[in-house]
């Protein structure tokens, strides 16, 4: 659906993966590559986008990450950069990320998703494999055998 | 217990690992941004999973490359894996061993189509010559390299080279043309370069031609020079900064029509005729936007070859003067005038005081 506001500003709706709708301004759309592709392609007019890999939690933080980023063009860099520094922290639980990670790669929004990347790359910069795997429940599927194996393999990344 | 976020982080046992699941590209994206391979390579232990994943990343990076993960991990990596970026930091002066494990890499990085090269040592350190396999490759988009002698790139052409950056560089031929090597150059910078006569017998300092017709970015920031002759019809954007042991090159030809933004800073220039030969080429260049601190002006209005002409900039737009201390307002009204001569209306004029007085790396040096 295509309606325009007072603005003369071209809305188009969003819909979740759980039937959530979420009307925007083409421009804050149009930060997602995915969306702008979409648009040009004519298909924001019959009716709403729908975004099946998405559910409407996190699409609702894409869109406050994309209206942010679409109306910060002449606002100090630093001040961005403290926004973003927040917006992640407020989703700084690892279920969160690894959604919003997909989300981002999914809609192809290359500043949400190079921000998302730094801040997991961030939590395992310096952490021990054992640490890793507590923190993101990631299962040892190795053998004894297998693991030792694998341990010898890459012993030059442990010196 | 009762979370107060929608997703428990660490709750019960049967959590899944979301990490695990995202796609190879998603892994790599983030693996890209620890910015260290090594950290990417200790992955491989989490689970089967992990275990090949580091080895097709197409972006490798190495910060301390005298031990034997730099080997280790280049030949442990998939073989038909392409590099797109190569970043490497060696200490030269961990002998030969070093350089050749350097050239080595470089080499594997060439035949795997890197796009992306970055070549560090120690600024303090001695600067090694360009790696011998650098002068072949055809694939490089962006090249940066630091503290290294770049003589030897004078007898190669990158024709796909976009980007430069060279930093604590020494370059010993007497003439570099920049636009010769690389054609088509979008964005050079060039950060503390020495550039002498060498064995040419040119003369004590050497000379650069930057004449690309595809340059938009010029960025020259404590580059030792003596004569600079810089034709560069697409430039949209030039910087030049000296610092107070500086000398200012002689700009023996200008000529940058498309010009619109320029900054240029300067602690006690020694030589007032060659700064107002740079700043009547850039103000014929007809620049919109120009960046200026106040000492260089002192230093033209103390020789009196300053004021008493009209201001070459006539399309001045924006002017942004900076004052290294509180002076003589009085007189930086009057540059202020000068400037805007040609543009009564401008659009923006910044009078910024640095207060207290910076020299060497404060805050105006910053890109």
């Amino acid at each position: 659906m295509s309606i325009t506001t007072e603005n003369n500003e071209k809305m188009i709706t969003l819909m979740s993966s759980d039937g959530e709708e979420f009307v925007v301004e083409e421009a804050v759309a149009a930060q997602s590559q995915t969306i702008k592709h979409l648009i040009e392609d004519g298909c924001s007019t019959e009716g709403s986008i729908p975004l099946p890999n998405v559910t409407g939690r996190v699409l609702s933080e894409v869109i406050q990450y994309c209206k942010k980023h679409s109306s910060s063009d002449d606002k100090e860099e630093k001040e961005l950069e403290a926004w973003d520094a927040e917006f992640v922290k407020a989703a700084d639980d690892h279920v969160a990320l690894t959604d919003l990670m997909m989300a981002a790669n999914f809609l192809d929004i290359k500043g949400l998703l190079d921000l998302v990347a730094q801040t997991l790359a961030n939590m395992i910069t310096g952490k021990s494999p054992e640490e890793v795997r507590r923190m993101w429940n990631i299962k040892n599927d190795f053998t004894p055998e297998e693991a030792e194996k694998v341990r010898k393999e890459n012993q030059w990344a442990f010196e | 217990m009762e979370h107060p976020k929608n997703h428990k982080s660490n709750g019960g046992e049967e959590e899944e690992d979301r990490l695990s699941r995202l796609p190879n590209d998603v892994i790599h994206r983030i693996f890209y941004f620890l910015h260290d391979t090594r950290t990417a390579a200790r992955t491989a232990v989490l689970s089967k999973r992990w275990r090949n994943l580091w080895t097709l990343l197409p972006d490798l990076s190495f910060r301390y490359s005298s031990d034997n993960f730099l080997p280790y991990a280049l030949l442990r990596r998939d073989q038909h894996c392409p590099v797109c970026s190569f970043y490497l930091f060696t200490y030269p002066e961990s002998g030969d061993y070093a350089l050749d494990l350097r050239d080595w890499a470089v080499a594997y990085a060439v035949r795997h189509g890197v796009c992306h090269l970055d070549l560090r040592h120690p600024h303090d350190g001695i600067r090694s010559i360009v790696p011998p396999a650098l002068l072949t490759c055809q694939t490089l988009k962006t090249l940066t390299l630091a503290a290294v002698d770049v003589s030897e790139l004078s007898s190669a052409c990158f024709h796909t080279v976009t980007t430069l950056r060279l930093e604590w560089c020494g370059f010993h031929r007497g003439f570099f043309d920049v636009s010769a090597i690389f054609p088509n150059l979008a964005d050079l910078r060039l950060d503390k370069v020495d550039f002498d006569g060498g064995s040419q017998g040119l003369g004590k300092g050497g000379v650069m031609e930057v004449s690309g017709t595809k340059l938009v970015y010029f960025s020259m920031r404590k580059v030792c020079c003596d004569r600079v002759k810089l034709c560069a019809p697409n430039l949209v954007d030039f910087s030049w900064s000296i610092d107070a042991s500086g000398v200012v090159s002689d700009f023996f030809e200008i000529d940058i029509p498309s010009l619109q933004r320029a900054q240029l800073l300067a602690y006690l220039p020694d030589d007032g005729d060659k700064l107002l030969k740079l700043l009547n080429g850039v103000g014929n260049a007809n620049a919109e936007s120009l960046t200026i601190n106040a000492r260089p002006i002192e230093v033209l209005v103390t020789a009196r070859l300053f004021m008493n002409q009209t201001s070459p900039f006539r399309k001045l737009k924006s002017l942004k003067l900076i004052l290294e201390s509180e002076g003589n307002r009085e007189r930086f009204e009057k540059i202020k005038q000068y400037f805007l001569m040609g543009t009564p209306h401008p659009q923006s004029v910044e009078i910024v005081s640095l207060g207290s007085e910076k020299d060497g790396d404060g805050t105006l040096w910053k890109h």
